[in-house]
């Protein structure tokens, strides 16, 4: 499949002063239509500030970042941009700001100018794809955290968008409501072919991606599946990130000798890898 | 935080309900304008009983009491002030202060318009839905866009501001158990401390309202909205036969109360 987004040789400073160390470093990445791709690395490593850049909202001090061919510098193709990249922030409190949910979901397609009837079936099809339709007429202050989130979602969704940026979408969550995002988000990039880019703190969130790229002081030190990442422990332990507990549970079995494949996600699959 | 009418919707079914929200508008403001035209014992209680029957319609009486508890602190201040300090016939000698006949007249005058003003302006709140209102109010502005008013964006701030309400009450309430945690008493008798305290409750309260602006604001552009765009609604407004029967009649009434009143 195509690529959807390029970034060539993004480096980017927030302040005027170039002769700082730059936040982002010299960041080369391919993103592919329907890829769902995880950003990891420690705090301050420029994740959110590399994400910012895909819709628009940060624009590169040097290199380029192209969404379908569309240079993300240019002002005037800001509003295609962000047509096709929604973005989720981490705060589910500061995303809905309508008084009832459908309208807050409404928000987006009301900025593309549709007709009413278009606005109203694009929203009742958003919600009923992340699973919030019964609560159509809730105020969003009366919803769990993991609820205002998937609102963010359908909000996303009613545009109909090309890819879904989420920037720790699950980091104010409790365990449930982290699980309730987590599968929703994948149920689109699943069903609906919607490329996904998930930026976490959570390992356990990122087993089952395609491909992985982890951030570490403005750079990307790795890109690739997620199973080599972690087999990587020298470049784990370099960049200060811990593997899932599933992943240090089959790497001392497997110093203890035993023969375990690499891309055991759950306990279950390691059970089975184990008794045959 | 319970008890936090203002601005707050009760969804029912009434007569006023059903009303387009512009109709509500526009009988509201000229109501608020009617209130400072009343004169003498008659007129207000008339106008109060008007109020009460316009409670009892929407089915929201429930919600009248408190409504006027924050409000009643205000309306015995003014209450007592003007009791005290406008001159005339002596009624009650407090030794201190003494209370005047124009005063008394006049306190109970102002108080009673601050209830109407109060009373009249939430039942617009308490009947019709945020989301509504706020497409009520853009529509009504629009013909004010040529001359430079920024409609819509009033009407998007208003929108903000009520779906917000809650959560600043939550904040509100959070900061200050957190304050009284560590020792604060924001019922203390000195006012020194009382103000100190309420710095201590004020300050991270704006952070925390501009961090969130901030955070709104990115969420808003993400979603490609840009300040005087033209935006479709997900909502219709519909002026129903019974909204215009009802200016009709409410404009008679009104006309017919002012040219009696000052033209004949
Ligand atoms: N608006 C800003 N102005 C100046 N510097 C900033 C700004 N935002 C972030 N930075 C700096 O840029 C660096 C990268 O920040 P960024 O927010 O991209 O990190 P992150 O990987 O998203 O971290 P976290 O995991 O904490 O969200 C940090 O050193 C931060 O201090
Ligand atoms: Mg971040």
């Amino acid at each position: 499949m195509g690529s959807l987004i390029e970034i060539q040789n993004l480096t980017f400073w927030y302040g005027e002063d170039k002769q700082e160390v730059p936040v982002i470093k010299d960041i080369n990445l391919s993103v592919k239509k329907g890829e769902f791709i995880a950003v990891v690395g420690p705090n301050g490593s420029g994740k959110s500030t590399l994400i910012r850049h895909l819709n628009g909202f940060l624009a590169p001090c040097r290199g380029r970042v192209t969404v379908d061919g569309l240079d993300t510098a240019e002002s005037r193709n800001l509003p295609v941009i962000r047509r096709k990249v929604g973005m989720v922030f981490q705060n589910p409190d500061t995303q809905l700001f309508a008084s009832v949910v459908e309208e807050d979901v409404a928000f987006g397609v009301e900025n593309l100018g549709l007709p009413r009837a278009e606005i109203r079936e694009r929203v009742d099809s958003a919600l009923a794809q992340v699973g919030m339709l019964e609560y159509k007429h809730y105020p969003p202050h009366r919803l769990s955290g993991g609820q205002k989130q998937k609102v963010a979602i359908a909000g996303i969704l009613a545009v109909q968008p090309e890819c879904i940026v989420l920037d720790e979408p699950t980091s104010m969550l409790d365990p449930r409501g982290k699980k309730e995002v987590r599968e929703a988000v994948r149920a689109l990039n699943a069903a609906l072919g919607i490329t996904v880019i998930y930026v976490t703190h959570d390992m356990n969130e990122v087993l089952r991606c395609d491909r992985l790229a982890a951030l570490s002081g403005g750079e990307i030190v790795f890109t690739g599946r997620p199973e080599d990442f972690f087999a990587d422990r020298e470049c784990l332990h370099r960049i200060g990130l811990q593997a899932p507990p599933i992943k240090e549970l089959v790497h001392s079995l497997t110093e203890e000798g035993f023969d375990l494949p690499r891309d055991l996600n759950s306990p279950e699959e390691l059970v089975d890898a184990l008794c045959r | 935080m319970e008890g936090i009418v203002l601005g707050q919707y009760v969804p029912g079914n009434s007569f006023l309900h059903k009303l387009d929200p512009r109709t509500k508008l526009i009988m509201s403001a000229v109501l608020l304008w009617v209130i400072f035209l009343l004169e003498g014992p008659l007129e207000y209680t008339g106008f109060g009983l008007f109020i009460v029957f316009l409670y009892l319609l929407a089915g929201v009486s429930g919600s009248f009491l408190k409504i006027l508890r924050p409000g009643l602190y205000l309306v015995l201040i003014t209450l007592i002030i003007n009791m005290i300090f406008t001159p005339g016939r002596v009624v009650l000698d407090l030794g201190l202060a003494d209370i005047t006949r124009e005063g008394l007249i006049q306190g109970l005058t102002m108080g009673f318009r601050l209830v109407f003003l109060i009373s009249m302006s939430s039942l617009v709140t308490l009947t019709t839905s945020p989301v509504r209102m706020t497409d009520g109010l853009e529509l009504l502005l629009k013909p004010f866009k040529k001359i430079g008013v920024p409609a819509s964006e009033l009407a998007m701030m208003m929108n903000i501001a009520l779906r917000f309400i809650p959560t600043f009450w939550e904040e509100t309430d959070k900061i200050r158990k957190a304050q009284i945690a560590r020792g604060a008493d924001f019922d203390s008798w000195n006012l020194g401390r009382r103000i100190k305290y309420i710095t201590a409750l004020l300050v991270p309260l704006f952070v925390s309202a501009f961090r969130k602006a901030d955070e709104l604001s990115m969420a808003m552009e993400a979603r490609g909205y840009t300040v005087g765009m033209e935006r479709t609604s997900l909502h219709e407004l519909k002026m129903n036969p019974r909204d215009y029967l009802v200016l009709t009649v409410f404009f008679i009434s009104v006309a017919a109360f002012v040219i009696n009143k000052y033209f004949i």
